[in-house]
Order: structure tokens, then C-alpha cells, then sequence
């Protein structure tokens, strides 16, 4: 394994070579960034990758349902399970996909559910993201790259080999297709995750495409790329968030998506992958009803554990947030990648009177949680190996069965006092071993 | 009971030719327990292709596009309706649970709480009465004024403006409507007379829809063609489009309605 450990340059090299980046606005300008890889891997034991592979299916099967209730009958919500105010007035819900059944009903084929282990090796559910969660391809390349530069550290030890994403992606793909040629939709080059959508695409033998390139025509979804030839399209595996996937359905302004794609949608004549308006389970303040969705839907105890959270819109969960303040991290349920996290016992004097106002003033806006120490993955920096925080990104794939991707991408802070593990705010990643016995 | 004739006509114009024009329409009344559509046609120029659909509130719409440069779009819809009863029954109750809650247009801020507080009939009085009321009130308290609000205003602005036109009117009492949780929604529709379309609120009651128009403080008769309703304007625009092109657009639009 040390063999690995010190060709972690070349790999890295190879991975600038071949354009394993992310691009990052700042400052109104895009700039493509390296995603630092460390050759550490996580290693996840056979029984505890088995146990967290049953709690993921579950939860994905029962935000999927949740998905079909919300957009059709609404009975979790008529039961009093969860209130009305968390899901119609988030802004994840559109009204648009009310009464739309997805081909074969379902609405997140892929979902990206964020974990940690604490120290007391407990694992926790930090988030799920069942929009367009991105990351899968840069452990599949990196261990790619791992194997060319150490060939008998994956021979000696059992390890699951990861690089069957694309199959499992082609087979959710082919499975909801509606009749033609499977797409990845890309919003373009100038995309964070441009990388991974041609890489993809690529593995997947799916056209790679832009939004320009897509037109609908009596009630179909056609590819225009090549010479002219219109190819019909059965399944669009999208990168481009629902606001700007339809002008005419949801955000007007939008010069990446595809006039009038909702409607075929609607019709039934092609599969969005995943389906749009998805982002009213994913929303953070959602994220608390989970286990309750998971009893109510499937009359089952969940078995993964959500991190301890608080909803200030209770009476009694604000009370305890603001008696507690400083030991929780609050959290704006409309931010995403990293923003719009506050650590209370950072905040200070004025600032944090300001923002203890907000969370009185806006309840619904946050929710708040125990911080949870999770544990130290060694790290190599300048020769050296160090410890520092880092997540886990699982990937569940919903077809004709729910599937759970035997890797994951593992990310890493690569500040010591920082427990923002996210790409965008500067972190790198690594590659995460799931041992077969 | 009436019947009703009414035409209804777009007519836009471009100083130079457009391309890629998508649209789609949303200016089909259809028949209901309070109306019923006798005759109906409706004609676009150019087009290249047409679809029909519902969208997720059962309003019909007409989508489609024109890829060729074209310098004028022109929609004409004509027909012949009977409008009947007041009051008709509601059969969707899991769309109640949307219209209860605000939305993108409708969300309350100061100048609409103080007025809810100040105004609101106490809970014993039925939906129907506190909205009636509202109506009311607002009529006397919030000024008819044409240019003031556009259509991207939201209740909120509005009510801070002190004035506005009908989609304000609508909103606003949509707004406070949906503070006291009283199933409410937007209609998109004609009146007899000449001019523009017009726009009015829907109250759920004890199992009924009651129509009220506030910009006129009435309720809605048996004058009215409902076209669609949704959760707030923007659910029924009636016609949406994008378009290619560096051009100046006129649009006239002319609504007639008279009683045979």
C-alpha cells in the first residue's frame, strides 16, 4: 500500500492531464480549479458497508415515495405528519410537476446522501441531495489512475472494484428510457462540473449535449447535433438545475435549457433523470421529517441516524437553539455547497444578536444541529501524515431496484480547524475503499 | 344565466424579424358547473407546430412554436358561452392543501400583516364573510391607478404602493386570505364590456367556490368567463414566450364580451 501512497504525485499529475477539475465562480469570474486527491483511501469494513448499504436503500425508497405523495394524493401531509408550511412554501417545490408521474414513478434515480461517522463510529446522515448531485466520477477515475500506479495494492487486498458506476448508471438510464437515445445535458464548459458530465457521458455511451442542441417537435424530444440528422431522445440524464431547464415552464430567463422539454415530460415521452421539482425532499428543513417519512411510507424504524437536529419553528426546538446556541451549527435551508453555515460558537456581539433576530424573525428559514465530531482521516501533506475531517458522499441508484455504488466519494477539509468538507470551499477528495470480506 | 359572446385577440408586432418563437397559451375557457363553452375557435398565425395539454391545475393550453423569422404573432380566440351559477363545487382537495399556502406572489410581508391585523373578522365568522370583507376594506383602502405596479409586482409591493390593478387586487387578498389559511385562488378571465382581460380570487367555502372580483367589489355573476386559474399570476399567463431577435414589440390586446 505504501507503494500508493508514494506515487500520489503521479496520480495527481494524471488527473491535471486529464482534466479532472472543477470550475469555481468568484467574484463574477470562472476559474478552473484542481480537485486536490489524496491517495489515503477511506476503507469501509465489509459488515458496516452491508449496514449502511440497507439504511440507504431505505431512505431513498422512502423519499421517493414521499416525492410521488407530494406531487400527487399529499398524504403525509393530510395525516399530520409533516406541516404543509415545509413543503409549499419551500422553494424546492414547484407547483409545475403537481399531478406528473415520472416514467416507471420514479424521482430520484440518482441520490447523493451525505454521511459522517463520529468518533464513537456512528454513522449520521448530514444531508441527502436528490437534485443533481455530482462527485461519482472523480473516485472512478482516481482509482483508474491508482490501479496503473500500483497494480498489487488491488491485487492483494479485496476490494470492490468501483469502476461499474457507468453500468449502473446505463442501466437506471435504460431502464426509464421512453424510446431513443440516452443524453447527459450538460449546461456547458463554463460548468463546475463539465468534467464529470463528458466523462459520463463517455462511460455511459450516452451524446453528450447542450441545450442548443435538443429541440421538441410534436410532442418529442430530439438530438440535433450531428449533421442535422434528428435523433429522437428516450432519456436525459440532466446537469442543469429545474429552474433552468424549461424556459417556458420554469425560469424564462434561461438560455441553457430546452423550450417546451416539461411538457414532454408531462406526456410521458421521455425520463428526466432526476425528476424536476425533487428539491422539496432535499431541503434541509425537510431532512428533519425523514425518519418519519421512512415509518410512515414503510412502517419501518429508519435504520441510518439523522444528526440531531432542530426545527426553531417548534416553539420548544427554538427555545433550545437559542439556550444552546453556541454548541450548535445553524443552517439556512435554501443554501447549498457550504454556504449559509453558521457555527454559533463563532458568532459574536453584535452579529450574533443580528442573527439570533433572523432565526426568531424567519424560523422556518433555518434548522439547527449538535455538532457532530466525526472522526480524523489521515491526510499526506508535504510528506507528512496529518488528520483532518472528512464526509462521505454514497451514491444510490434507483432503476428496476435501488442500488448502492460500492465506493463513494470521500471528502476531505484541508484546514485543521474546519469541518466544511465541500469542493467549492477549497477541499480535496479521496478515493473510498469498500473491502468485499 | 347568460350567454355570452366574446372574442379575444392578440396582436404582437416586432420592428424586425424574430426567430426561435416558443410560446405557450393559456386562453381556452373551458366548461365547468358555472360555465359552459358552446362554441369555440382559436386561431394562431404563424406557427410550426401545436400541441395541446392541461397544466397541472386542469387549465387548457395550446403550446408550440415558430422556428421561421416572423415580424407579427396574432392570437384570436372567439366563441360562445354560457355563464350560469355563482357558486360551483369543488372536487380537487389535495390542490386545496396548495391553495392555502402562499406563494411566489403572495407572500405577506409588514404592510399586509398590519392590514390583516387591523381587518380580519374574528374565527367565527366563515371564510366566505372574513373574505367578503377583506374585499371590502381593500376596495376603500387601496386605490385603482394604471402604471403604478407591472406585472412582476407582488402583493406586498403593492400594498406598500397603496395602488395598482386588478392582478394586484387579486394578489393582495390572495395574500391575506392565505394568512388565515382559507383555500384561495387566482382566476384569469373576461367580463362583458370591452378592454382587457381581468383577474379575480376564488374562496373556498364549505365545498363551494365563491368568485370575488375586488377591483370592483362585487361578487362574480353570471358577466364572467372564467379562462384559468391557479396558485397566483403566475400560473396563468395567458401568453408566454420567448423569442430570438433584436426587436422593438407592440402589443395590442382587445377583449370583447356581450350578451346575446
Amino acid at each position: 500500500m505504501n507503494h500508493l501512497f508514494d506515487n500520489s504525485d503521479a496520480v495527481n499529475k494524471l488527473l491535471e492531464r486529464y482534466g479532472v477539475k472543477f470550475g469555481i465562480y468568484k467574484n463574477g469570474e470562472f476559474k478552473e480549479q484542481l480537485f486536490p486527491f489524496d491517495s489515503i483511501p477511506r476503507v469501509i469494513a465489509k459488515e458496516e458497508f452491508d449496514y449502511l448499504e440497507k439504511g440507504l436503500i431505505q431512505r431513498v425508497t422512502a423519499l421517493n415515495r414521499f416525492l410521488a405523495d407530494i406531487y400527487g394524493e399529499k398524504k403525509i401531509v393530510k395525516d399530520g405528519v409533516i406541516p404543509e408550511e415545509f413543503i409549499f412554501s419551500s422553494s424546492g417545490y414547484m407547483a409545475e410537476c403537481e399531478g406528473t408521474m415520472p416514467p416507471k414513478a420514479i424521482y430520484s434515480h440518482i441520490s447523493g446522501i451525505d454521511l459522517v461517522q463520529a468518533k464513537d463510529k456512528t454513522w449520521y446522515v448530514l444531508e441527502d441531495n436528490l437534485r443533481v448531485p455530482s462527485g461519482a466520477s472523480y473516485p472512478m477515475i482516481a482509482r483508474d489512475l491508482c490501479r496503473r500506479a500500483s497494480p498489487s495494492t488491488f491485487h492483494d487486498i479485496p476490494i470492490a472494484d468501483n469502476r461499474n458506476y457507468a453500468e449502473l448508471l446505463k442501466e437506471v438510464m435504460d431502464y426509464v428510457n421512453t424510446g431513443g437515445i440516452n443524453v447527459i445535458l450538460t449546461p456547458g464548459r463554463y460548468n463546475a462540473a463539465y468534467f464529470e458530465h463528458s466523462f459520463l457521458a463517455e462511460k455511459t455511451h450516452s451524446v453528450l449535449a447542450t441545450g442548443q442542441e435538443l429541440v421538441v417537435e410534436n410532442d418529442y424530444l430530439y438530438y440535433t447535433g450531428c449533421n442535422n440528422e434528428k435523433q429522437k431522445v428516450g432519456a436525459v440524464y440532466r446537469r442543469i438545475s429545474d429552474d433552468y431547464l424549461d424556459p417556458m415552464n420554469f425560469c424564462a430567463d434561461s438560455v441553457i435549457g430546452v423550450p417546451h422539454l416539461y411538457s414532454v415530460f408531462k406526456k410521458g415521452n421521455v425520463a428526466l433523470l432526476n425528476a424536476p421539482g425533487n428539491g422539496v425532499a432535499d431541503d434541509k428543513g425537510i431532512y428533519y421529517f425523514v425518519p418519519k417519512m421512512i415509518e410512515y411510507y414503510l412502517n419501518e424504524k429508519s435504520i441510518l441516524n439523522n444528526a440531531p437536529t432542530y426545527l426553531p419553528f417548534y416553539e420548544e426546538d427554538r427555545k433550545y437553539v437559542l439556550d444552546n446556541f453556541d454548541n450548535l451549527v445553524i443552517k439556512d435551508v435554501a443554501e447549498a455547497g457550504g454556504y449559509g453555515v453558521v457555527f454559533g460558537k463563532d458568532l459574536k456581539g453584535q452579529k450574533k444578536e443580528d442573527f439570533i433576530n433572523l432565526v426568531k424573525k424567519e424560523p422556518r428559514r433555518f434548522i439547527a444541529q449538535e455538532v457532530i465530531d466525526f472522526i480524523d482521516i489521515d491526510i499526506m501533506e508535504n510528506g507528512e501524515r496529518v488528520p483532518r475531517k472528512a464526509d462521505l458522499r454514497a451514491f444510490v441508484l434507483t432503476g428496476q431496484e435501488v442500488k448502492v455504488w460500492k465506493s463513494g466519494l470521500t471528502r476531505f477539509s484541508r484546514n485543521p480547524d474546519s469541518f466544511v468538507v465541500n469542493s467549492s470551499q477549497g477541499g480535496g477528495f479521496k478515493d473510498t475503499w469498500v473491502l468485499l470480506r | 344565466m347568460k350567454l355570452l359572446r366574446f372574442r379575444y385577440e392578440m396582436t404582437y408586432t416586432y420592428d424586425s424579424p424574430i426567430n426561435g418563437h416558443y410560446f405557450s397559451l393559456k386562453c381556452i375557457p373551458g366548461t365547468d358547473c358555472r360555465q359552459k363553452i358552446k362554441e369555440f375557435d382559436i386561431a394562431v398565425s404563424p406557427y410550426e407546430y401545436l400541441s395541446e395539454e392541461k397544466d397541472q391545475f386542469g387549465n387548457k393550453m395550446l403550446i408550440g412554436s415558430c422556428i421561421k423569422p416572423h415580424e407579427s404573432f396574432r392570437v384570436l380566440v372567439t366563441g360562445l358561452a354560457e355563464s350560469g351559477v355563482d357558486i360551483y363545487e369543488c372536487t380537487d382537495d389535495a390542490q386545496n392543501i396548495i391553495m392555502r399556502n402562499q406563494s411566489p406572489y403572495t407572500i405577506p410581508g409588514d404592510a399586509i400583516r398590519t392590514f390583516y391585523e387591523k381587518h380580519d373578522l374574528s374565527e367565527s365568522a366563515s371564510a366566505y364573510e372574513r373574505a367578503v370583507n377583506f374585499m371590502r376594506k381593500l376596495h376603500e383602502e387601496f386605490a385603482y391607478e394604471k402604471g403604478v405596479t407591472d406585472i412582476h409586482t407582488t402583493a406586498e409591493e403593492a400594498m406598500k404602493k397603496g395602488g395598482g390593478v386588478c392582478q394586484d387586487y387579486a394578489h393582495i387578498l390572495l395574500s391575506l386570505l392565505r394568512i388565515a389559511g382559507i383555500p384561495c385562488r387566482y382566476v384569469v378571465g373576461m367580463m362583458t364590456g370591452e378592454g382587457f382581460s381581468h383577474a379575480w380570487v376564488e374562496v373556498f367555502c364549505k365545498g363551494f367556490w365563491y368568485g370575488l372580483d375586488a377591483t370592483n367589489n362585487l361578487l362574480v355573476s353570471d358577466e364572467y368567463i372564467k379562462i384559468s386559474h391557479g396558485r397566483d399570476y403566475g400560473d396563468c399567463i395567458v401568453n408566454k414566450g420567448i423569442y430570438k431577435g433584436n426587436a422593438r414589440e407592440e402589443q395590442r390586446i382587445n377583449v370583447v364580451v356581450e350578451v346575446v
